[in-house]
């Protein structure tokens, strides 16, 4: 793997990944589906997931909890739990992850993927000093001596910011964004042509947060995996991401390069995911009514339209398609195919008001 | 709207919360002290009745603290509390309970806050019997309290239990319960940041609502930059114990004083602001408070840090650990070899003696960096370095922990301030300038305050 932009002090060795060109396709999802079993019926966490990323493209996963967020993140991993159906496609490094079936998981996970973990406390073994932490992941995933591991190691966390003298600490001899750093240089110690960040910086401070922003912002350049970003914080997003995806109810309803998506929303549940948040320009608060609904028992039609401030007579009574916008754009709404409806289907929906309380 | 003339709910006089650390066996014996973690350290505060006063900071800054003792939750261990003129932080737990109904807490976590076993109109009505509201009288509060807070219609949210609402449900009983005692005085302790996005704005807007109809004081603890500028009238900065810059919200927002509120303001990711995050930032991360830096506790991470901050020996780790990050294995192992454990190293009055048999090449060392790194701060406090008998002498500058004062002009214009200049001639007489001048920055009618040297 070619580390553009930084210097190298060692020779890494021959990277586990194929030679990628810098706009190669990395990793390719196509109508994915992720059902859960539920006492009434599949629960439809991922319905329809499509999306692709390039090397050292970053896309950021933004919604609501229970949107899906999280289980698309997983899936993509292979870790869904025993009963979980998978359906569709992810291909990445020439192969078929969904139809090539359960063996292949841990062929392609550490060197091929990687997942980078909230709350790094417990996804630390508090009784193995770091250097075991890294020999273990390296020796499980590659065959290479111990003092091989042990350079490729020292060279990852010092291109995070942690120093050799703390190689052979305990996790408890480190502060919490110490031990984020180290969690991001155990998913790239294995140089993974993908990874997951589920939430990295949800358990850290506003300052700590703004370091680990830095260093995912530059291993865009130095270890290039492609990323997928799963966060709440849109902030977040718009620091450390190339592209957003937006989920809402098992489903992508925007798709679009961050400053485009930020800037002129296409789909009512992004525009008012935006104006909901609170920033520093915040002058009045602005919510959504009601909550995400029971993926067990999504509601007809398009999904948002009980809380959409937009909604129209199709929304309740059509899936909305999705509509290819310039620059690579995508938004799934009905608003976006005006053209094509009906006066009938255009006009106002009549709803029952949502309560105040029934909120997420 | 504060009423700035009125008597304070709270006020709070050089409150200080220490732990004792437990030392060993021995060290008891011969009566070592083992020192204390001082999680809150000279706090002097005033909150009017209706104004929401913010507390921020980083996780360990002693916020926390602060909103439990004005509770009676955590031991005041000096300095004063005073409900309505009456000193509270002395009273014994019976005779605090009857006041507690008018000072009740906000919970993080709306899950933990709740009894599971209680149903949402059993958990407000077992409320009310301990403050000994009769049984007949508690039906219709408790449904008061659930329709104040949106929980309506009452019939259908009284008999759920906490597992069947939502985080923002569940954050909404436990503001109810809080209200139906008739509170005063609101201590919301992060009470949005376990929320979802889309719902925090709601609980924040319920808040507001709250604060405007029925003119209650909020203690808005959060280290959520963005919602404290929405929610509060005025703002308190706080870092390892102390409050590092007060004032009110426009102050604070629009003309941050402190480095560490500057770089707070510039850290947070904003939806308004797309765009990489700002690469000058503070190094590291907030210190252990039983072992506080000398002189001003954020020197070590200060980007504007110069030599009176309080500069001492084990400060170095930082400097070498930044160094080891970048610098080719081989010098740090030669490196790591002269320096070992540099956070062991005492400095008393200003002195430390490095224990080494290789002193010229470890002055050599440092000398390298000094001159490879000429804005790393530290050096600005290094007077002097010099080989000297068994190791390598290191002198520091004099330094003084900032006092928390009155801002006077637009910015360094507090040189002159008498109480600074006492404080470095005389340690008394400094002592009670400071209480003199920080009680004066306590109170509402004050203007904006900070601690910290680049103001004087």
């Amino acid at each position: 793997m070619a580390r553009e932009g930084s210097t190298p002090v060692f020779d890494l060795g021959e990277p586990v990944t194929t030679a990628a060109g810098p706009a190669e396709t990395v990793l390719s999802v196509e109508d994915l589906r992720v059902w859960y079993a539920g006492a009434g019926g599949p629960i439809k966490a991922v319905d329809g997931v499509s999306f692709s990323l390039k090397r050292g493209e970053v896309l950021g996963l933004v919604g609501e909890s229970g949107c899906g967020k999280s289980t698309l993140g997983r899936g993509l991993l292979g870790l869904t739990p025993a009963g979980a159906s998978m359906d569709g496609h992810i291909r990445f490094g020439g192969r078929d992850l969904v139809t090539a079936g359960r063996k292949v998981w841990p062929q392609v996970r550490g060197s091929g993927l990687g997942m980078i973990f909230q709350e790094p406390m417990t996804r630390l073994d508090p009784l193995m000093r770091i250097s075991d932490h890294f020999r273990e992941a390296i020796g499980s995933h590659e065959r290479m001596g111990r003092k091989a591991a042990d350079r490729r190691a020292l060279e990852t966390l010092r291109s995070l910011g942690i120093p050799p003298s703390r190689y052979k600490n305990y996790p408890h001899e480190f502060s919490g964004g110490m031990r984020q750093r180290i969690m991001i240089a155990l998913a790239l110690a294995l140089q993974p042509a993908f990874v997951v960040a589920d939430e990295p910086t949800t358990a850290l401070d506003v300052l700590v947060e703004a370091q680990i922003i830095n260093i995912l912002a530059a291993i865009r350049t130095t270890f290039s995996p492609a990323m997928l970003l799963i966060t709440h914080n849109l902030g977040i997003v718009g620091q450390a991401c190339d592209r957003v995806a937006v989920m809402y109810a098992g489903r992508i309803v925007e798709h679009g390069t961050v400053a485009e998506v930020f800037q002129d929303p296409q789909h009512p549940y992004t525009r008012e995911l935006l104006s909901a948040t609170i920033s520093l320009t915040t002058t009045e608060l602005r919510t959504i009514p009601g909550a995400p609904p029971d993926l067990g028992d999504p509601p007809p039609g398009c999904r948002f339209h009980p809380r959409c401030p937009n909604a129209m007579a199709v929304c309740a009574d059509k899936s909305p398609l999705i509509s290819e916008l310039p620059g690579g754009r995508r938004a799934e709404c009905h608003l976006l195919q005006w053209d094509s409806l009906s006066a009938v289907e255009r006009a106002d929906l009549v709803r029952e008001r949502v309560l105040v309380a029934d909120e997420a | 709207m504060a009423r700035i003339d009125a008597e304070p709910i709270i006020s709070l006089t050089d409150l200080s919360v220490h732990f004792a650390l437990r030392g060993s066996a021995l060290g008891r014996l011969i009566g070592r002290s083992s020192g204390s973690v001082k999680a809150l350290d000279g706090v002097t505060l005033d909150i009017q009745p209706g104004e929401v006063v913010g507390l921020v900071g980083e996780s360990g800054s002693g916020k926390s603290t602060l909103g439990r003792a004005v509770l009676g939750l955590a031991p005041v261990t000096g300095g004063s509390i005073k409900f309505r003129g009456r000193e509270i932080s002395t009273l014994s737990e019976s005779a605090m309970r009857p006041l507690r109904a008018k000072l009740q807490m906000i919970f993080q976590d709306p899950h933990a806050a709740l009894n599971p076993s209680m149903t949402v109109g059993q958990a407000i009505s077992d409320a009310l019997r301990i403050h000994g509201v009769p049984e007949p009288d508690r039906p219709a509060q408790v449904a008061v309290a659930l329709h104040r807070v949106g929980l309506s219609p009452v019939e259908r949210f009284a008999p759920k239990y906490p597992a069947e609402l939502s985080g923002g449900q569940k954050q909404r009983a436990v503001i109810a319960r809080a209200l139906s005692l008739g509170p005063e005085l609101l201590v919301a302790d992060e009470p949005i940041s376990m929320l979802d996005m889309s719902v925090r704005a709601k609980i924040l807007a319920l808040m507001s609502d709250l604060r405007d109809s029925l003119g209650l004081s909020f203690i808005y603890i959060t280290h959520d930059l963005a919602s404290a500028r929405f929610f509060c009238d005025r703002v308190a900065i706080m870092y390892l114990g102390k409050i590092v810059e007060m004032g009110p919200v426009k102050d604070i927002f629009d003309n941050p004083r402190h480095p560490y509120t500057q770089a707070l303001l510039k850290a947070i990711p904003d939806v308004s602001h797309v765009g990489a995050p700002p690469a000058e930032l503070p190094r590291g991360e907030i210190p252990d408070a039983a072992r506080p830096p000398q002189g001003c506790p954020f020197h070590p991470r200060c980007p504007q840090a110069f030599d009176r901050c309080g500069w001492e020996a084990r400060d170095l780790k930082v400097v070498l650990e930044e160094r080891w990050t970048s610098v080719d294995i081989a010098d740090y192992e030669r490196e790591s070899a002269l320096l070992p454990e540099p956070d062991r190293l005492q400095t008393v009055d200003g002195v430390a003696l490095l224990r080494t048999a290789k002193g010229a090449e470890v002055v050599e060392l440092l000398e390298k960096i000094r001159q490879e790194r000429p804005s790393e701060p530290f050096f600005s406090g290094l007077v002097e370095l010099t080989e000297a008998p068994g190791g390598v002498k290191m002198v520091f500058a004099d330094s003084a922990r900032p006092l928390l004062l009155p801002v006077v002009g637009p910015q360094a214009s507090g040189r002159t301030s008498e109480a600074r200049e006492q404080h470095v001639d005389d340690r008394a007489a400094g002592e009670r300038a400071r209480l003199a001048a920080e009680i004066d920055v306590g109170t509402a009618s004050a203007p904006a305050a900070v601690a910290c040297h680049l103001y004087g």
